[in-house]
């Protein structure tokens, strides 16, 4: 059990790290469900539009959710240097960057599909490369973990902002499913 | 003074509200042992999705793309001149099953759905109540409209049941819900119109569906060289379903009404490799100007396409084939009304290729429509005008059901009771763009009348001028008459804008 005290997150760090998972999944799915909106809008109720984009919105939730469990987990897992003592900058910050390649994968696939295992290995080491060079830049610079901590305040409040239309998806899933 | 609703009973009835928006879906009970043994005639439809006539030698297509279905013909009643309500499957489908153009029953987007209304108002519906009813289609668009009539429909066979591989999760994480959670689905893992909302969830999906087609590629690759069958992520060979129908329907239940809707020749064009080649020959179709809708396709390419169509129509055809010698052997086409249609037609010309585009051209709404009854051993030829919508109050009709007052359709030449003085007009609507509640803003609609078709046009950007043609002397839509002939474009269009109106699409 002296793991877990040893290591223990504050509520705070927690709200923190979980406020900056939200913000890029949650960002993402926004704009998608506002790309397509004027589409449905055309084709559905009040009613089943609030359903459709609840959907995506439950799933934003559960996308955090799954990466900051799984993070938090880590930070168990891994020696306590390397991430329970920056939980709140390292985690952010890796999840920022996870998201950034995931979006420049979104926005190529096409692309990347079609890519051999010549051009596949340098963009998977590019990958592996921003990674350490990030998580080392973080643990070699105080004054940048104390950076990242700050914008991670400003996104509670936005956190808070998705929480309550999640939760209200969720509401809205269930009832339409009961 | 004490408050008559507690706040607890308001979040209570609060609850029951979507209860009362959304009607559970009910599952009729199986049919009463007794009609198993009667001898009722069964009732089967057969769809072959984006199957344009003008594709058909039995309609006077050069190439020989479907013996199967000119042996069928033989023995059927051959509407020359039937056409879908719709260019694209859920509109079309939609009217088939409904008897309702789409002005009427508002499926007119992809993936839609009929108004509620229409839940009860369908073809499984009007079968007699102690009759059995079953349905099966490959594409999810048809599947979507037959979960609305679910409540009506005995068996209804899941599209992964006959697939390789169906990626779908909404019908069994929110079977309650499925049409929206679809949609939702669709957006959250595959994106379309838009990128995937989910950013990581997505991407695992695109990498197990890739493990899965490479898979599903070296099993299947060698027998489908141009690609395995599908259309959205669902994998299927069209031997499944024809063996599925070949064991079922001699023991199906009398009587019955059976709805197949299998997807080729719909894109992407994926045939057998004993069909590819089959048509490579000296045939240039005739050159048509550019369409107002163009896409700016050269005609190489649209030959090339029309091709690679023909291929896929002849291995649905060589599928078919299959099925009509079993049905021919087991002696089905002896106690069954068998129906051969397609929900939507497909172009090749005009600088278009395929069907999702606003324009109704022929190729597009001109169906096959092959009707044989019990008995029939000769061919019967019928040139009038006829729609889709008339499937549904032929069927009453053949089983003793008064046609339903709602219907837009007329029984079928060669099934009426008693002629008719003037013969229907007859109607194809295109509106995607338009909302499903409101005005259709944004249509087109061709009126089909005597010798005559006018294609209208209304509220696009560069609304192009009404079309007119002289089908009688003009099959191919070459000359428009517009100009030379006014008054009957004036007429037609005056018909077309009445019936919108009537429809409160104004």
């Amino acid at each position: 059990m002296g793991i877990f005290k040893s290591r223990r997150l504050s509520p705070g760090d927690l709200s923190l790290s979980f406020g900056a998972i939200a913000f890029p999944v949650h960002v993402w799915a926004i704009i998608n469900i506002l790309a397509i909106l004027p589409a449905w809008l055309l084709r559905l109720s009040i009613w089943e539009l609030a359903g459709v984009i609840s959907y995506p919105l439950v799933d934003a939730l559960l996308e955090s959710c799954i990466l900051w469990i799984g993070l938090v987990v880590l930070s168990f897992v891994l020696p306590k240097k390397w991430l329970a003592d920056k939980f709140v900058a390292l985690s952010s910050v890796l999840v920022w960057l996870l998201a950034a390649w995931a979006a420049l994968v979104q926005f190529n696939y096409g692309r990347i599909l079609q890519w051999g295992p010549k051009q596949m290995l340098p963009g998977l080491l590019l990958v592996a490369f921003s990674f350490g060079l990030v998580f080392w830049l973080v643990q070699r610079y105080g004054r940048l973990e104390g950076w990242i901590k700050r914008l991670t305040q400003g996104f509670v409040v936005l956190m808070y902002f998705y929480m309550i239309f999640d939760l209200l998806g969720m509401a809205v899933v269930i009832l339409r499913n009961l | 003074m004490s408050s008559p609703i507690t706040r607890r009973d308001f979040l209570k009835l609060i609850s029951l509200l979507p209860l009362c928006l959304q009607p559970l879906p009910k599952i009729k009970a199986e049919a009463p042992s007794s009609f198993q043994d009667s001898d009722k005639q069964n009732i089967l439809i057969f769809v072959f999705d984006a199957l344009s006539a003008r594709h058909m030698p039995v309609f006077g297509y050069p190439r020989n793309t479907t013996p199967n279905l000119a042996r069928f013909a033989e023995r059927a009643i051959v509407y020359h001149s039937h056409h879908s309500g719709g260019n694209f499957t859920t509109s079309g489908t939609a009217s088939l099953l409904t008897g309702v153009y789409p002005w009427t029953h508002r499926a007119i987007h992809l993936h839609g759905s009929v108004l509620e209304s229409f839940c009860d108002r369908n073809i499984f519906s009007t079968y007699p109540k102690d009759g059995f009813t079953y349905a099966y289609t490959h594409n999810l668009l048809a599947e979507s409209l037959l979960q609305q009539f679910r409540s009506n429909i005995d068996l209804f066979k899941r599209t992964r049941e006959l697939a390789i591989n169906d990626p779908e999760y909404s019908d069994r994480l929110f079977a309650s819900d499925y049409n929206d959670s679809l949609w939702s689905e669709q957006l959250i893992l595959r994106g379309g119109e838009t990128k995937p909302s989910s950013l990581f969830g997505s991407l695992l999906y695109r990498f197990l569906r890739l493990s899965r087609e490479r898979k599903i590629a070296s099993v299947y690759g060698p027998q489908f060289p141009h690609g395995i069958p599908n259309l959205d992520d669902v994998y299927f060979i069209l031997e499944d379903a024809i063996n599925w129908l070949i064991t079922e329907l001699p023991a199906s239940r009398k009587p019955s009404l059976g709805y197949f809707h299998i997807l080729p020749p719909h894109e992407p064009y994926c045939p057998r490799k004993d069909c590819i080649g089959k048509f490579h020959d000296d045939f240039i179709p005739i050159a048509k100007p550019p369409s107002p809708f163009s896409d700016g396709h050269s005609d190489e390419f649209l030959n090339k396409k029309r091709m690679e169509y023909d291929e896929y129509l002849a291995y649905a055809d060589t599928e078919f084939g299959r099925l009509y010698d079993s049905m021919v052997q087991k002696e089905t086409l002896d106690n069954a009304i068998v129906i051969v249609t397609a929900d939507h037609g497909e172009l090749f010309e005009r600088g278009i290729a395929g069907h999702v585009t606003p324009t109704l051209y022929e190729p597009l709404i001109h169906i096959p429509l092959l009707i044989s009854v019990p008995g029939q051993t000769q061919r019967q030829d019928v040139y009038s005008h006829t729609s889709c919508v008339d499937l549904l109050p032929t069927l009453a009709n053949l089983t003793g059901q008064p046609v339903p007052g709602w219907v837009e359709g007329e029984v079928l030449p060669g099934f009426r009771n008693e002629p008719v003085q003037n013969e229907p007009s007859v109607f194809a609507v295109e509106a995607k763009s338009s909302s499903k509640q409101g005005a259709l803003k944004k249509v087109t609609v061709a009126l089909i009348k005597e010798n005559y078709k006018l294609i209208f046009y209304r509220g696009y950007p560069k609304t192009p001028a009404p079309e007119l043609y002289d089908l009688s002397n003009d099959p191919e839509e070459l000359q428009d008459l517009a100009s030379t002939k006014p008054s009957i474009a004036a007429d037609l269009q005056q018909e077309i804008e009445g019936k919108l109106r009537l429809t409160h699409s104004f």
